[in-house]
Parts: C-alpha cells; structure tokens; sequence
C-alpha cells in the first residue's frame, strides 16, 4: 500500500480527473465509446453519466473490499462488481429510457470493457480509501463525460448543424455527413486531443 | 479444499449477492421494458397501416398459428361497438448492408397489398443506407400510389431510374445494398405471410 502521507487528497483526485488527467484526452483510455457514440450530444452525455455511474459504484466496492482482495482473483473481483452496475444501467434505461438504450445499443453492455474503470480500480480504489476513490471516480466519470461532450458538440454541429437537436446553424448550411461517421469520429477525436496538447504545452511555457 | 474455498469466499459472496440484487432489479424493470417494446410496436404499426393514426381506440391482437412471424391484426372501433379491420401488420428480419435490419411490413384489410412498411431496428451507414429510415426518401415508396396499393402478385424490382411500372422501387442513391435488402426482405416474406393470414382468417 502507497504511504499515506504521498496519496493525493480527495480533492486532488477530484481535479485530476477532470483536465489534468482526462482518461480520454490525457491517458487515452475508453476511445471505443468515444469514438462510437460521439455522433450525437444527447447520446454523449447518457453514455458519459452512464459510465459515472458504474465508475462511481465499482470504485465503491472495490475501495471497500481492499482489504480481502487476493492479488490473483482481483480482476475477477473488479469484473464482477463492474458487471453487476453495467447490467443495472442497461436494465435501467430499457425501463425509463427506451428510446436512448435504442440508440445506444451494444455500447451500454460494452462499458463492462471500458478500460477506464477497470484501470481506476486497479489504480486507485483498490490502493486508497473510500473518499478519494469515490472523489477519483466523480472526477475521471465528469472528465469522461466532458471529452465525450466536446467530441459531440463538434460531430453534431457539423453533422446536422444543430447541437442537443437545436438548430444552431446557420438556414442553408451545408451538413458535413462525413462527421456522423467513424472518419468523422477519428478526425474529430485527433484534432481534440492535439488541440488539448497544444493549449497544455502554451500553458506550461507561460508558467515557466 | 477449505484453502481452496477461503480463497474463492469473496468471490462466491460477490457473486451470490450481486446476482440476487439484478434478479430483484430484473423484475421491477422488465415488466416496464415490455411494455415500451409493445408501445413502439404499436407506434410502428400507427404509422405503417393507412387510416391507423386517426382512428380512434385504435387496437392490435396477435394473429395465433402463423408459422416464424409476429402477425397483428389491427382494427379500431369508433364507436365501441362494431370493429372495424384496418390491415394486417408483421415483424420480419433479413440481412442489411451494416447488420440486420428488422421491418414492420403492412399489408391492406385483404392481405393482398402492400400499405407501408416501417424500420424497427437497422445499423445501416448513417447518411447512405439509413435513409430507409426517412420517409420522404424511402418508406414513402412503399404506400399507395394514386390510391393504389402495391400488389403482392408480383416481386418488388429495386432500380436505380425513375420507376415507369408500380412494381419498380427506385434504390436510394448510395445505397444499393441497403435498398435491395429491404426489398428482398418484402418479396420473401409478404407472399407468405399473406398466404397464412387468409387461411387462419
């Protein structure tokens, strides 16, 4: 276990996930669901909430059962309780959301793969205790769903000139139907996160 | 053995617990899920039969003893005594360009037309193949024309001209594969399951 004096405060954790460490712009973890259903906001911010959610939950129990976690059955621990929240989510949004689990499909099911939370409870809640796993999973969940948001903005305001369905666009402007599409994922996905790098690198030159 | 169980204990607790908690969730939730898949069947069905959306009390009821399909037979009563048959609608499925594509297919009072159909799960490209989707470009084609409803007596021929026969479908532009499919889906299963309504009828 870490020394208690070197771990990071709850707050810390907190910050981090957001920018300083964004799992997608910064670690680049979780561009399935990135990639996948950035094609709409709406569809963004579920999938991102979503994720939180099971985040939140997993680094909850993990955090809590630390202390019996055998090194050789801990992933097996992880994939279990991650699987028990996602089913939840899936199961939620059939009954209450109908239509935005039909959107969604086989991406809700599929956060059980997302590399983001397996990696916060190996990381972090399976090391620290409750608070800061729980400020680490609000913060990586909020940064998660924040690169979605930026990725999706971009798609959908070039893809159908509106942005959460509200025309934003211009009357007779041209819809980029490329951007709907998984070229128009990766090209937005790699102008982000190079646009990320270069306002970080400036901010850092100004700093020294 | 006991090793062998202590080790595995959080596992098994993990698993036994979690697993008792989706089965509680399981059951608050699929009744719900249930009922929206009947609401946007019967949404589908509205927009698929002629006269459907304006009729009042509008009703469906699965035709039993049909063979490999989900038949309904949909009919209102506007004045709560007598029914009235407005068509016949049935699930059908094939494969698209991306991936299954599942239809809602309506067939007139007479089951011997077609009078719309309706997409209810697709993977088609955004922007080319899932203009199936859009009613202007591609589910309009299927409605009656001039009145007319399409015959089932002859196939649906996918052309990429301007129609001149009732029986020609014009492709979307860009998607060949995807118009084709769900033509192909129609001409395999309309005859059929024509056939199978005006037996059990």
């Amino acid at each position: 276990m870490a020394d208690k004096s070197s771990e990071p405060s709850s707050l810390t954790r907190f910050i981090n996930g957001i920018l300083p460490e964004n799992p997608v712009l910064r670690m680049v973890l979780g561009i399935c669901p990135t990639l996948a259903v950035t094609a709409s906001v709406k569809g963004a911010i579920t999938m991102g909430l979503a994720t939180t959610f099971v985040l939140f939950c997993s680094n909850f129990f993990v955090s809590l059962l630390k202390r019996f976690l055998q090194p050789h059955l801990r992933i097996l621990v992880f994939t279990i309780i991650i699987a028990t929240f996602v089913t939840i989510v899936d199961m939620f949004l059939k009954a209450f959301m109908y239509d935005m689990s039909r959107t969604l499909g086989p991406y809700i099911p599929l956060i059980i793969v997302n590399c983001i939370i397996i990696a916060r409870a190996e990381a972090c809640a399976s090391k620290s205790r409750l608070l800061p796993s729980l400020a680490d999973a609000l913060g990586m969940g909020l940064g998660f769903t924040l690169a979605l948001l930026i990725l999706a903005s971009v798609r959908e305001i070039l893809a159908d000139g509106t942005w959460l369905n509200f025309p934003v666009m211009w009357e007779g402007f041209t819809t980029w139907t490329i951007m709907k599409l998984a070229p128009g994922a990766f090209l937005t996905f790699g102008l982000v996160v190079g646009a990320n790098n270069f306002i970080r690198r400036k901010l850092e030159e100004r700093k020294s | 053995m006991i090793n062998f169980i202590k080790q595995s204990a959080l596992v098994l607790i993990l698993a036994v617990v979690f697993g008792s908690g989706l089965a509680v969730i399981y059951a608050w939730t699929n009744p719900l899920y249930i009922i929206n898949q009947e609401e946007a069947t019967l949404e589908s069905i509205a927009k698929t039969i002629p006269g459907a959306d304006t009729a009042k009390n509008l009703q469906t009821s699965e035709v039993e003893g049909i063979e490999g399909y989900k038949v309904y037979r949909v009919f209102d009563s506007p004045d709560n005594a007598k029914e009235r048959l407005l068509g016949w609608a049935y699930v059908a499925k094939g494969k698209g360009f991306g991936g299954d594509i599942k239809l809602l297919i309506g067939l007139n009072a007479q089951a011997d037309a077609l009078v719309g159909i309706d997409v209810l799960e697709d993977v088609e490209t955004p922007g080319f193949g899932n203009y199936i989707n859009d009613e202007e470009r591609w589910k309009s084609k299927f409605r009656p024309r001039d009145g007319k409803a399409l015959s089932l007596e002859r196939n649906l021929v996918v052309i990429k001209t301007t129609p001149k026969k009732s029986y020609q479908i014009q492709a979307i532009t860009g998607a060949t594969i995807s118009s084709k499919a769900v033509v192909s889906i129609i001409n395999d299963t309309a005859g059929e399951v024509a056939a199978q309504i005006k037996q059990e009828d």
